[in-house]
């Protein structure tokens, strides 16, 4: 991605960052919806504006992805997929044997993290390694 | 794989992230690359014998 492309992405993340910020704020302090839910969406737009300040700050005219990091970010992506299936299967099992009983919402929470971590975990893994071979 | 990036670049007084700058890629790729971590793509390998300015099989050295 060229430079003036890239500053003018990190500006829109910024400027809606900022946006979806006051309207966490306006929400709580008006109190129009439950908490929690105005927390959540106050929080996303403080998260919206870490990733485009650091962005911003970021001095490199280097592209932020390459061939490399492309590359490893799919079979990162591959990889998380197949243990998230792999996990849905023996959480099947387990259930249907009655060995192992979870919520919905308790499901929900495992493979959430199961998804989020074993992809962050595979991409910190092969981007130390520098390819996937 | 092994290559002759960091010879090439010191010869062209370029540093790894000004050629990283040059074919569009991370600096992080031409750390990988100088250590023969990474295999490049033909595009990748393309540009790199561009502005080093020699053949790409004069850079890049597969042992088997």
């Amino acid at each position: 991605m060229n430079k003036p492309k890239r500053n003018l992405k990190n500006n829109l993340l910024l400027f809606a960052g900022i946006i979806v910020l006051l309207l966490g704020v306006v929400l709580i302090a008006l109190r129009i919806l439950d908490v929690k839910v105005s927390s959540f969406i106050l929080n996303v737009g403080l998260i919206l504006i870490i990733i485009g300040a650091f962005r911003k700050l970021k001095k490199k005219n280097l592209p932020e992805k390459d061939e490399r990091t492309k590359k490893i970010s799919s079979h990162a992506l591959s990889y998380s997929w197949l243990i998230t299936f792999l996990l849905i299967t023996v959480l099947f099992w387990l259930e249907f044997f009655n060995l192992f009983l979870l919520t919905t919402t308790q499901y929900y929470y495992v493979l959430f993290m199961t998804m989020i971590l074993s992809a962050s975990a595979f991409q910190w893994y092969y981007n130390k390694k520098g390819d996937v071979e | 794989m092994r290559t002759r990036i960091k010879e090439l670049r010191a010869k062209h007084n370029l540093t790894q992230e000004e050629l990283a700058e040059k074919v569009g890629v991370r600096r992080e790729t031409i750390v990988f690359l100088e250590k023969g971590k990474y295999n490049p793509s033909l595009k990748l390998a393309y540009d790199i014998s561009y502005v080093l300015k020699e053949k790409i099989e004069d850079i890049f050295f597969f042992d088997d």
